[in-house]
């Protein structure tokens, strides 16, 4: 332990001479400030939001339990993050395969039959999360982190996923957490490494013709999972639809849900309700997870239009943040991170503000950073880590222009 | 964009940034769309919560009779209501449901429904044992008798049933319009969506309803305080301790505070001088003759609204827009009705209650809350609008009073010479009097009388017993037998029977009194000239004498003829009531010409007063010898002793008919039809000389047989004699009239005890009886209207015999409480005198 304590300078700096100045190991003035400090923001936002779902009155005086706990979470997050950015990312593409493993080993625990109740409950029917007494973990989250570094340091030094053989390999290592986590059955978080994958494949270089076809394939096999999916995932679907058709006969039933957040983002306007009308309107209007997966309804009732987009756009300068970083970095692997970390968060705001106002199905994705929920913030906080860690680091030398193929050096 | 971005990765990135700013921009032109597009839309529907309603009280309008008495209003109270649950003994099934869960403790819900009832079916008895007794409790600590609080609980499940099925009908027509405006077609969760509607409950399915109105204070604070207490039941099959459970000791007591409907003239005691009185009844001084249920087949009731409630308001909002815009206010999300049933709510179920419900139904308020801010805006609650009445409920009691058994008149006595009834059986009937010039009526009485609580309690024995024998007969029918011998016959049932209203709603053949009609309408169709003489023969086929014969022939074997000593002119035949004069105008009149002649008068037509069920009676010709007997008014000819009184009012207007009314605010045209005036000279005379011809008239005097001393028969000494007396001992007042004797269908004998008369044979005996009617015209003989006639009266009564001797001294007492009420001139009488209202 000593030992590693006396290296902790060498850890960060990423060197062991000490004679190269900190400024030609570390950029302090980085990207990865943009992802930090809209992280913070997008924190501070979901911890008012979720004060605001909590359905107190105005009246009483600090924050509500819940958004205190959201705010514990997210101090934990954002120690988890200074840890993880701190050490080279060098020494964290080490890790990588272990971590992969044992975030596999805690998917098939989650879904192995006999597992006492006491361990794994299962919510809502989705045996997700892991009980560590006075929190729940819920391991698919640490699980999107692992696959990413894992994806990063698989192709880093590759060339063959430019061949369509060379992303068999890829889809292997993408099917085993997919899989296991569709099995919970967790459909919406299993959904978000597609988006990653596809990202992580293009900044590597992938042939656009290949993976244009392959999406072409995902979409017209799409249809045929239809008869596949569960009673209540096509329930989703068809509340969708009926969404579309402007039919509110559901309104009471399966579009409930749909059609309450609709009806408050509408209610917000362009500039928000004001705090106790929110409130009020909340109370009068319950919507189920307001504080979880449709915080951002809150944040557009109290807040407006405006104020969505705001948290919109602020998860949008988090993604440029990363992409930003990715494109700094001349290192494989920095860079395949970022962007993996960068599609997971982008897709996963998508859908979850998409689901808010009736372009997406509702399915069990949160708003990163907003959303209640211990697992997930300290998974963004610990992506929002991984990137400043890339930002901050200057690779070490010699390295070679990674996946510029089309550009012969 | 190579030259642009040299590297590929990051061109890459580009396209992986500009992909995510498509989405976004996606996401933004979503949020512009519901907050600034439709954001108004979605603010009003999120804020439609913001505002909560509430009822704001509303008070039932009074029925007042034509002088201003109050008839019928609202008094503040505490009501006994039992949640519905119990009543429907859905909370006993529940019970054991739940205690059957938790003794089964794990895996109670991978059990199929079948399997869990048949888990809870032990403990069944045990709870609906404790259900019964709290029934019991229930009764005994409300002075309900069990029977009635049972009847009272089948009535409460009819109510709410009914309406459930009128709403769950309403929400499945919503439901389907509103999916039609989608489009599409059925899918599975419209079709789920649509069967959670059909089961759906209603809020009276859930709530407690009242059973026993209107409970003393006393009684209300204990059963308060009852409503608390709860015990360990033992509901083990065995009653071994195995399974207890606890329970409210009364489950789904409730105690309401609400409002009962009074009805201060229900009883009261009338004053009647006895010395007017037929000679056997006749004392000196004054009687207190005390009359229940006065006007309560008349006004009706109120009670759980039933579904033809609810249909018949909105009818009347769809077609009455006056009514519609009236009874219409603002609420939350637009327009709603004011006057809207709500749980708890009663509604006039019978009589003018019923029929004036939407009018006398008050408009509750509904005030609008802000939660926001706290301001409120209110629509002022509008009480129901009065009814008045045209009915004058002082006379209608002295009527009443007339015909109670109690007094005598309404009873069989020995001089009514009654061979179909035993003496002293007390005597139902029916008797209106109607304002000649106006068609406005004053009275009219149906007997038996009953309070509404005895009509309500009687409907439901009724209809029990009807249930019960078409359960009966269907049973049998399902395994084959025929079905049993002894049919339901609600004419037959006395508690069915009450539901009439016997002035309008039961028909009668009118006898001799429809000769007057016969008369006019024979000359008006030129059948019969007013100056022709016919000649009375004893019969009307000459070589016949053993059918068609004049009631003189068969009585006393001589002819009017004879009497008379000459033919019988038109006034001279309607005095003797001559029935070969009559037949002879029935055979010139022809089946048609009868008919037509009858249907003018009212025939075939109801009075719809709004009392109860109205009868039209009818009139079906198709042989002449129908014709013939129709001339007399038998045959297949019935109406109501309201048609008889309409057509003695329509006598003394000179041949113009008005609308019956019964309600102040109803109007309608009158119609003349065109009668001859010699011919209601005629008639005028003729009915005159039936009262006042003490040689001819049939309806001038009834003889009594008394015994040497001048006591009632049969007493003392066996010696008697005849003594006669004029029918009409009122003084000062001009009364002219008809007897009519009506055959009627036959009936089976019953003896003293109420048990029928067995023949020989064993078979029960059946006479054919007679119904009893008079009818009459008065007006004062002195004064400024002297000679008029004023009032038109009308008297039946059923199985009764003789019309003269029955309904003539009963007539003669409704002139005198005319008179007692100050409608006709002479002495002023004591006023009948209300006495405390009792429940």
């Amino acid at each position: 332990m000593t030992r590693v304590l006396a290296r902790l300078p060498e850890i960060i700096r990423g060197t062991s001479n000490p004679d190269r100045p900190t400024t030609a190991v570390l950029r302090l003035g980085n990207t990865g400030w943009l992802t930090l400090i809209s992280a913070a923001l997008l924190t501070l936002i979901g911890i008012l939001s979720i004060d605001i779902a909590d359905g107190r009155s105005a009246a009483a005086a600090g924050l509500a339990p819940v958004a205190t706990k959201q705010l514990v979470f997210a101090l934990i997050g954002f120690s988890a993050a200074m840890v993880v950015a701190l050490p080279h990312y060098r020494l964290i593409s080490m890790v990588a395969t272990p971590a992969m493993l044992g975030a596999v080993f805690l998917l098939v625990f989650l879904v192995i039959p006999g597992v006492p109740a006491s361990i794994v409950s299962p919510v809502k029917g989705t045996r997700g999360w892991i009980n560590l007494g006075p929190v729940d973990f819920q391991p698919s989250e640490v699980a999107k982190i692992a696959y990413v570094l894992s994806v990063a340091r698989f192709v880093r030094y590759r060339s063959d996923h430019r061949t369509l053989r060379g992303l068999i390999p890829l889809a292997a290592i993408t099917a085993v957490p997919v899989g296991l986590i569709m099995l919970q059955p967790d459909l919406g978080t299993a959904i978000l490494f597609a988006p990653s994958l596809l990202a992580m494949l293009l900044a590597a270089g992938a042939r656009l013709r290949h993976l244009t076809i392959i999406a072409a394939c995902a979409m017209l096999a799409a249809p045929a999972v239809y008869p596949l999916l569960r009673h209540h995932q096509k329930t989703r679907i068809v509340a969708l639809v009926r969404q579309f058709q402007g039919d509110r006969t559901s309104a009471s039933d399966i579009n409930y849900q749909a059609y309450t957040a609709q009806t408050l983002v509408g209610a917000g306007g362009l500039s928000g309700a004001g705090e106790d009308r929110a409130r009020l309107l909340l109370d009068l209007n319950p919507l189920p997870e307001s504080h979880n997966d449709m915080v951002i309804s809150v944040v557009a009732l109290r807040w407006g239009m405006l104020g969505a987009m705001g948290v919109v756009l602020l998860s949008g300068a988090w993604v440029v943040g990363a992409l930003l970083t990715a494109a700094g970095c001349k290192e494989p692997f920095g860079r395949i991170v970022c962007v993996g970390l960068a599609a997971f968060v982008a897709a996963q705001t998508a859908i979850n503000v998409g689901m808010n106002i009736g372009l997406v199905p509702i399915i069990g994705i949160n708003l990163p950073f907003v959303s209640y929920g211990g697992s997930s913030m300290l998974t963004v906080w610990i992506m929002t880590g991984l990137v400043f860690n890339v930002a901050l680091h200057r690779p070490r030398p010699p390295f070679r222009p990674s996946f510029e193929w089309e550009n012969p050096q | 964009m190579k030259r642009l971005i040299p590297s590929m990765f990051h061109r890459r990135l580009v396209l992986i940034g500009a992909a995510y700013a498509v989405a976004l921009a996606g996401l933004g032109v979503q949020f512009g769309r519901i907050s600034l597009v439709s954001g108004e839309e979605h603010r009003a529907r999120a804020e439609s919560r913001i505002r909560s309603a509430e009822w704001l009280p509303t008070t039932r309008g009074r029925i007042l009779d034509r002088h201003g008495r109050i008839l019928a209003h609202d008094r503040a109270c505490y009501h006994v209501a039992v949640d519905y649950p119990v009543i429907s003994g859905a909370w006993a099934r529940r019970q054991a449901l739940a205690h059957a869960q938790s003794q089964h403790g794990r895996g109670w819900s991978r059990l199929s429904r079948s399997q869990q009832e048949q888990l809870a079916e032990r403990f069944r008895p045990a709870l609906d044992r404790h259900v019964q007794l709290a029934w019991e409790r229930l009764a005994s600590m409300t002075g309900v008798s069990p029977d009635d609080l049972a009847a009272e609980r089948e009535s409460v499940i009819e109510s709410v049933e009914s309406v459930a099925g009128y709403l769950r009908a309403q929400w499945e027509r919503q439901f389907l319009a509103e999916h039609a405006r989608t489009g599409r077609s059925l899918a599975d969760d419209d079709r789920r969506r649509l069967e959670r509607l059909r089961s759906q409950e209603t809020a009276e399915q859930r709530t407690p309803q009242i059973l026993v109105r209107s409970v003393s204070d006393e009684t209300a604070f204990t059963l308060l305080r009852m409503a608390e207490q709860r015990i360990t039941l033992d509901i083990s099959p065995d009653q071994d301790g195995s399974a207890l459970r606890q329970v409210p000791l009364l489950p789904g007591l409730a105690v309401r505070d609400g409002a009962t409907r009074e009805y201060p003239f229900e009883s009261m005691v009338v004053d009647v001088d006895q010395s007017s009185l037929p000679l056997p009844l006749r004392a000196d001084g004054r009687r207190s003759v005390a009359v229940v249920g006065v006007l309560s087949d008349v006004l009706g009731w109120t009670g759980s609204p039933m579904a033809r409630t609810l249909e018949s308001r909105a009818a009347r909002r769809e077609q009455d827009t006056d009514f519609a815009q009236r009874t219409t206010g603002h609420d939350l999300t637009g327009m709603i009705d004011l006057g809207q049933y709500v749980t708890g709510d009663q509604a006039g179920v019978r009589g003018i209650e019923a029929s004036w419900e939407s009018d006398l139904r008050g408009l509750r308020g509904r005030r609008i809350i802000r939660r926001d801010t706290d301001e409120s805006s209110a629509i002022e609650a509008a009480p129901g609008m009065d009814v008045r009445l045209t009915i004058d409920a002082m006379l209608q009691a002295r009527v009443q009073a007339a015909m109670s058994p109690g007094l005598g008149l309404a009873r069989v006595q020995a001089w009514h010479g009654n061979h179909a009834l035993p003496s002293g059986t007390p005597l139902s009937g029916a008797a209106v009097v109607l304002d000649v010039d106006t068609g406005e009526v004053l009275a009219m009485v149906s007997t038996p009388a009953a309070t509404p609580a005895e009509r309500r309690r009687a409907e439901a024995r009724a209809m029990r017993r009807e249930r019960d024998w078409i359960r009966a007969r269907d049973a049998a029918a399902e395994r084959g037998e025929p079905p049993p011998a002894e049919r339901y016959d609600s004419w037959r049932d006395p508690d069915a029977m009450l539901q009439f209203n016997r002035a309008v709603g039961v028909p009668y053949p009118p006898g001799s009194i429809a000769k007057v009609v016969v008369l006019l309408e024979a000359v008006r169709r030129g059948a019969y000239s007013i100056t022709e003489r016919i000649a009375c023969t004893g019969h009307l086929v000459a070589e016949r004498p053993d059918m068609l014969r004049c009631w003189i022939f068969k009585r006393y074997a001589t002819t009017h003829n004879a009497t008379y000593r000459h033919d019988l002119s038109a006034a001279e035949a309607l005095t003797a009531s001559c029935n070969v004069f009559f037949y002879t105008l029935g055979r010139r009149l022809g089946a048609e010409g009868i008919a037509e002649a009858y249907s003018r008068w009212g025939v075939g037509t109801a009075y719809n007063l709004g009392v109860g069920p109205a009868a039209r009676g009818q009139i079906e010709p198709r042989t002449i010898q129908q014709a013939i007997l129709l001339g007399i008014g038998q045959g297949p000819l019935t109406w109501t002793p309201m048609h008889a009184a309409d057509a003695m009012a329509t006598i003394a207007r000179g041949g113009v008919r008005l609308p019956v009314r019964i309600a102040a605010d109803t109007h309608g045209e009158p119609e003349d039809l065109g009668l001859d005036p010699r011919a209601i000279a005629a008639v005028i005379e003729g009915l005159h000389g039936a009262v006042h011809d003490g040689t001819h008239g049939t309806g001038h005097h009834i003889t009594f047989t008394v015994a040497a001393d001048g006591r009632p028969a049969g007493q003392s000494s066996p010696a008697t004699r005849e003594i006669r007396e004029p029918i009409f001992n009122v003084p000062g007042v001009r009364i002219v009239g008809k007897t009519g004797t009506a055959t009627a269908g036959p009936i089976v004998r019953v003896g003293p005890d109420g048990a029928p008369i067995l023949d020989d044979e064993g078979e029960e005996e059946k006479v054919i009886p007679d119904h009893s009617w008079y009818v009459a015209l008065v007006g004062p003989e002195t004064g400024p209207s002297a000679g008029r006639f004023r009032y038109a009266v009308a008297v039946m009564m059923e199985h009764a015999g003789s019309g003269g001797k029955v309904s003539g001294p009963i007539c003669n007492q409704i002139i005198h409480a005319l008179v007692a009420e100050g409608y006709l001139p002479g002495p002023p009488a004591t006023a009948a005198s209300v006495t405390e209202h009792r429940r």
